[in-house]
Formats: structure tokens, C-alpha cells, sequence
């Protein structure tokens, strides 16, 4: 049990980050609405001392929902978010969104909920359903699927923030009762067909996002998730129980909305992906295949596999003999995760933390996105004590329920998956593979001819939109000038007759890297001006930029333009490609502001493609 | 349970314990208003893992009726 006084101590001793820690354990130990906002104002004390991610919440509703609060914000602060939240009046989200002096818009969120009740939205459908003709209930689902586009509709023209919306619960006890199904205007069936219609307005928007609430109800059970008590008193309907687990399901989007999604996961082995010990068992001893214990390590290494196939990256931080380990690998019949599944691998007899500081170097990502699941709880302490930013899973100690642990976990969780994010998995592997290479190779050109790159570039290619989208908002290091679009944007460019938009694809001898470059222009008479250039840090270092300008220089010349002009705006994270257009023959022409002007003419100079990169167009 | 209860109250109404007693109550206490009620009900209830019933919800509005009902249910 973790008393107060304790937490009260790290902060005295300025252990901010392990307070941080404490202060989620004893919450979770004992989760009771007085602790969370005894949680909350010691949260507090940390804000100026550790970093967290503010955000803007919003949310409209038409029940009594302030007992969440205090929880949402506690799990808010857990995961390192600082969110303000703005509570609508009760029953008021048309008027909030539809008035443009609104307090909403006053308070100007980044995201906004809405969570409205059918029995506000159709009343009908619950009241009068059995009495309702089956025109009459398709009348009432388009009615709330019209009021509801129109809000969207409204809120789009006055703000860009991501919307959350709840679809609605599928009443537990059907009007018919167990002649639901049978029915030809079954009442389950008029739900879903309302929820999907849902589903696809939203569709029609840019960042609106349906939240399953019925799904989530039945989760843990429709009957647990109300309370009649506070429904018939204070037309609060919501569990406590269910408050929770809404304010986790909220979570999974403020997570990947802050920036905050987990990159790594960091796995032991012995009683971790299978049962038993390695060095005392042998191969054939551990616990892994379709009996208990063995079939539940089996599932979770399955689990694992998944979160690889979404891209994200394995490493193995594990205390045994490299020797052993590979022989499992190499023998063991129901491993379902493989050697090359691991972008980083430290089997030895070193200190974890030791372990854990060189994963962090070989895949250069931040200790900040990695998660650490480990069996053993002296492990998890040393990690906790010494890297408090990693997240530190507390396995149960029954791995029957490993599994499910990995399943809840909000920290993967993602607004949308792209192809591109699918492969980073494999490309991170490809990465450290490649950076072995160059460690092999005695001069960089060898380097360079020995990754038999080839570079695949498209025009106004459509279907890479949200990934050009994406290059632009998160990519700091290789841009020249940071300029931020939205999707609406990238495809006004594609369409427009003086923009176009260039992407590059790099496969080299490892595999696909994706689209790692990006270059818009903005034509003007006889000269096209490079608005923006980017590219994706994994290629940097490799002359891909040189291989993209010469080809742009080829397209120009073709159109008969003289010259090009660069732009670089200076950002504290961009510094590296400072002289970029200098170093390809650009001729500094002026200083507007912070942004430099550069100038080729393309008439007289020329840009060569490095002779190790094989340039086609899509 | 006086102590615990006195906690409960100090982190939800944002009082220090020292100062709640049998003349604390929703006319006194700026934050007991019928939504922070609620907090304070569920509070209780998970604490000493009790339910409530509308009635005992109604009549907890201090702390003296509160200690007093507490008493009779545990």
C-alpha cells in the first residue's frame, strides 16, 4: 500500500518523474472519487517540474458527467497530458456549436466530445418504437443523422479541432424481447443501421471520429455501466465503474491526439514470452505451445507479433545466453515471434538499464516512447527508479492474463494507420541492418553503391495524401521551411494548376523504406519555386536530396522554366540542412524576414544525380 | 471512520480536515453543491462499501447526519 507521505517525499526530494510514477500506482490501487481528486492536486505540484502535453478538451453532453472529471484528468496526467477542459452546460450542444459567439468557441478547443443521448436525439426510438411503422423509423434515423451532419457541418466552419463523437447504445432489452431478430424493424437492427449511418457521415470530415460507446458498454456489461440511483436523482447514468472506463476510452484518444502513441516495445523472455527459465530448462523445457501455461505465452507472443505488424518496434532487453536464445529461435516450434521481428536485441549478463540506454542508441528513438514489459519485479523497480520515462508495464503474476494486459494498453493506440506506419516495424529492423553495413563498408561511396538504392518518384500522387499530410505536420529535421498543411490543403495543391507536389519512394537492397521525400511547388512564370521540401529522417545522409533536386531540375527544363527557387526558414531543429541550397549551387539572392531566398539557373547549372541512385517515375 | 470520513470530505470540498465538525454542511461549505454531492456519495459508498439509498443521499447534508447514518449501517 502506498501511503501519501510517500509521495509527498519524492517531490521534497525532487524525484519528480517517480512521484509522477506513485502518484498513478496509488490511484490505481484504490480507486475511489475522493482519491483521484486528492490525485489531482498533487498532480499539480509536478506541472512546472515535468513536462505534459496541454491540450484543450472540450466536451458537450446531455447527462450530469462532472464526477468524470476528476478522473479524466488523473489518467490525462498519468500519461503526461495537461488537459483544460471546458464542460457544456447540461443538454446545450446544438446552440454551442451552431452559435459562433458560443463559449465553445470562446474556449477554443483542440478537441472537442460530444456525447448526446438517443432518448434527446429520437426519443421515439425508445418510447414508441413498438407502435412505429418501419417508414417512420427510418424518418427517425435520418432525422438525428441530419441533425448531426449539420453540426458537423457548422463546427467545421468555425474550428479544426479532432471531434470525438459517442455512437449510441443498442438498448440491452429489445422492445420485441427475444422476437427482436425476428422482427422485420427489429430494434437492434435500427441501431446499428443508425450507428453505421454515423459512421459514414463522419467519413465526409476531416478528424471526426466515432467512439463505440456501445460496444464499450457491452464490455463490461450494459447493466454494470448504469446507475439507477443517480439516473432517477441527478440524471446521472453513468457507473462509477463506467466513468472510469470511459475516461480510459477517452485516453486512447487524447494519447495518440498529444503526440504521446509508444513507439518501442521492450520484452524480457524467461516468464515473459515463455514460461520458465532458459538457462535451467533447456529448449525443450519452457513453457510454450497449445497446453496451459505454455498456450497463454503463445497468445501473447501473438499479441506482440500484431503490435509489429502495425508497425511498431520490438527490442529484447533480456538476462540469458545469447547462444540459448537463438537456438529457441532457431528451434522451438511455436515461437511466433522471430529473430528478424526484433529491431534491437541485448541478450546478455549486463544491468538492464545498461541494456536499455544502448536499445535507445541503436534505434535512436526516445526512452520516452518505449514500453517495458518484464516478469520480474526487481527488474521493472531498477528500470522505474532509473529511466521513470520509459512505462514500465506491472505484469499480473498469473500470465493467463498477459494477454489481455497488452490488449488494453492504450499506449499504441493510433488515430488511423497508414501502409506506411504498418512497414516501420520491418524498416526499423532494415534500418539497424543497414547501419551495420555501413559499419562494414571502407569508404562512404562503397556504402552508398553497396545499398543499391532505387527511387521511385510520383506526381500528385492521391493516394499517398495523408502520408504527404503527415510529412509536413511531423517532420522538423530535413525541412526547409516548415510549413504545416492539412490533408484539404495537399489536395487543393494536387488539384490547383500552379501547385504540384512530388513524393519520393526509396527501396534499397533491405526493402521499402516508404515515401521519404517530399517536395511542393508553386509555379510561377519561367521560375517554380520550391515551397516546400522535405524528407524523412531514416534516408538522411544517404544523397537522396541530390537525386530529388536533379530530377526536379530534369522536370523543370522539360517545361521550359529558368529558374527554381529555394526557401529555407530557420527553426531551432532544422539547422542541418542550413546550407542545403547552397551546397547544390544555389545563389543567395535575399533575406525576407527570417526566410532565405536561394536562386539556380537551370538554363547554365545543372544538378547531378549521385551515380548510386537509379531514378523511374511511377 | 470519523478520520476517514474527514478525509474524504477534506479532498472533495477542498477543506482542511482540521476544520470540519458537526456544524460543517452543505450551507457552510462553499463546493458541496448537489454535483460535488454526488462525488462525495459515490465516495462513501466505495470506502466503507456501503449502498445508499435515496433517502440517506438526501439527508447526508452534513457532516453530523452523515456520521450519524454512517453509524447506524456499518
Amino acid at each position: 500500500m502506498i501511503d501519501k507521505k510517500e509521495i509527498e517525499d519524492l517531490i521534497k526530494k525532487e524525484k519528480y518523474e517517480q512521484a509522477h510514477n506513485k502518484i498513478s500506482e496509488f490511484v490505481e490501487e484504490k480507486s475511489t472519487i475522493d482519491n483521484y481528486i486528492f490525485a489531482e492536486k498533487i498532480y499539480k505540484k509536478l506541472f512546472e517540474k515535468i513536462k505534459f502535453v496541454k491540450l484543450k478538451v472540450a466536451l458537450l453532453r446531455s447527462i450530469t458527467i462532472e464526477s468524470m472529471i476528476p478522473i479524466l484528468k488523473v489518467k490525462a496526467y498519468k500519461n503526461k497530458i495537461n488537459p483544460e477542459i471546458y464542460l457544456g452546460q447540461y443538454n446545450i450542444i446544438d446552440q454551442e456549436i451552431l452559435d459562433v459567439n458560443s463559449l465553445l468557441y470562446n474556449f477554443a478547443p483542440d478537441v472537442l466530445i460530444i456525447f448526446s443521448r438517443i432518448d434527446e436525439m429520437a426519443p421515439k426510438l425508445l418510447e414508441s418504437f413498438i407502435n412505429l411503422s418501419e417508414k417512420e423509423v427510418e424518418q427517425e434515423i435520418n432525422n438525428v443523422i441530419t441533425r448531426l451532419d449539420d453540426l458537423f457541418k457548422s463546427f467545421r466552419k468555425k474550428s479544426k479541432a479532432k471531434v470525438i463523437i459517442h455512437n449510441f447504445k443498442i438498448p440491452q432489452y429489445p422492445e420485441f424481447g427475444i422476437a427482436d431478430s425476428v422482427n422485420k424493424k427489429g430494434q437492434k437492427k435500427t441501431f446499428e443501421r443508425l450507428n453505421n449511418r454515423l459512421e459514414e457521415i463522419t467519413k465526409r470530415y476531416d478528424d471526426i471520429y466515432v467512439l463505440d460507446y456501445d460496444q464499450l458498454t457491452s464490455r463490461f456489461g450494459k447493466e454494470n455501466f448504469f446507475d439507477e440511483k443517480l439516473w432517477y436523482t441527478s440524471k446521472a447514468p453513468v457507473s462509477k465503474i463506467g466513468l472510469e472506463n470511459l475516461a480510459d476510452e477517452y485516453i486512447r484518444y487524447l494519447i495518440p491526439i498529444s503526440g504521446l502513441t509508444k513507439k518501442c516495445l521492450v520484452l524480457d523472455l524467461d516468464n515473459t514470452l515463455w514460461g520458465g527459465v532458459l538457462g535451467e530448462e533447456g529448449v525443450e523445457g519452457i513453457d510454450l505451445g497449445h497446453s496451459s501455461p505454455g498456450n497463454a505465452f503463445l497468445d501473447f507472443q501473438k499479441e506482440i507479433l500484431k503490435l509489429y505488424h502495425k508497425g511498431f518496434i520490438l527490442a529484447i532487453n533480456s538476462k540469458n545466453n545469447e547462444r540459448d536464445v537463438m537456438e529457441v529461435f532457431e528451434k522451438h516450434p511455436y515461437m511466433a515471434l522471430k529473430k528478424e521481428h526484433f529491431a534491437s536485441m541485448k541478450i546478455n549478463w549486463k544491468n538492464k538499464a545498461e541494456n536499455m540506454k544502448e536499445i535507445e542508441n541503436e534505434l535512436n528513438i526516445d526512452l520516452n516512447t518505449f514500453v517495458f514489459f518484464d516478469d520480474n519485479p526487481i527488474e521493472r523497480e531498477l528500470i522505474k527508479t532509473q529511466f521513470p520515462q520509459i512505462h514500465t508495464i506491472d505484469l499480473p503474476k498469473n500470465p493467463h492474463l498477459y494477454p489481455k494486459k497488452l490488449k488494453k494498453l492504450p499506449d499504441f493506440e493510433m488515430l488511423s494507420f497508414s501502409d506506411e506506419d504498418m512497414k516501420r516495424g520491418k524498416m526499423y529492423y532494415e534500418q539497424i541492418q543497414r547501419k551495420k553495413l555501413k559499419e562494414s563498408s571502407s569508404s562512404l561511396d562503397d556504402f552508398y553503391i553497396s545499398l543499391e538504392m532505387k527511387a521511385v518518384i510520383s506526381l500528385n500522387d492521391s493516394f499517398s495524401l495523408p502520408r504527404l499530410t503527415k510529412m509536413t505536420q511531423k517532420t522538423n529535421q530535413f525541412n526547409l521551411t516548415t510549413i504545416r498543411y492539412s490533408n484539404s490543403d495537399i489536395k487543393n495543391f494536387m488539384d490547383s494548376k500552379n501547385h504540384r507536389i512530388y513524393s519520393l519512394q526509396l527501396f534499397d537492397k533491405f526493402g521499402d523504406n516508404g515515401i521519404v521525400g517530399e517536395i511542393i511547388i508553386k509555379e510561377e512564370k519561367e521560375t517554380w519555386i520550391i515551397d516546400s521540401f522535405i524528407l524523412s529522417c531514416r534516408v538522411i545522409g544517404r544523397t537522396v536530396e541530390t537525386a530529388f533536386l536533379s530530377y526536379i531540375i530534369k522536370q523543370a527544363r522539360a517545361e521550359n522554366i529558368k529558374f527554381l527557387i529555394g526557401k529555407f526558414i530557420p527553426t531551432k531543429k532544422n539547422l542541418p540542412v542550413k546550407d542545403l541550397y547552397k551546397k547544390h549551387n544555389f545563389n543567395f539572392v535575399k533575406k525576407n524576414k527570417n526566410e532565405n531566398i536561394w536562386r539556380l539557373d537551370i538554363q547554365k547549372k545543372d544538378i547531378k544525380c549521385p551515380e548510386w541512385i537509379n531514378i523511374t517515375d511511377k | 471512520m470519523q478520520e476517514k470520513l474527514k478525509e474524504i470530505m477534506s479532498n472533495i470540498f477542498d477543506i482542511p480536515k482540521e476544520k470540519i465538525n458537526d456544524s460543517t454542511s452543505m450551507k457552510s461549505v462553499d463546493k458541496w453543491d448537489s454535483l460535488s454531492h454526488i462525488n462525495l456519495i459515490l465516495s462513501i459508498e466505495e470506502n466503507f462499501q456501503i449502498e445508499i439509498s435515496e433517502d440517506e443521499m438526501s439527508q447526508m447534508t452534513s457532516y453530523k447526519t452523515i456520521k450519524e447514518i454512517l453509524k447506524r449501517k456499518l
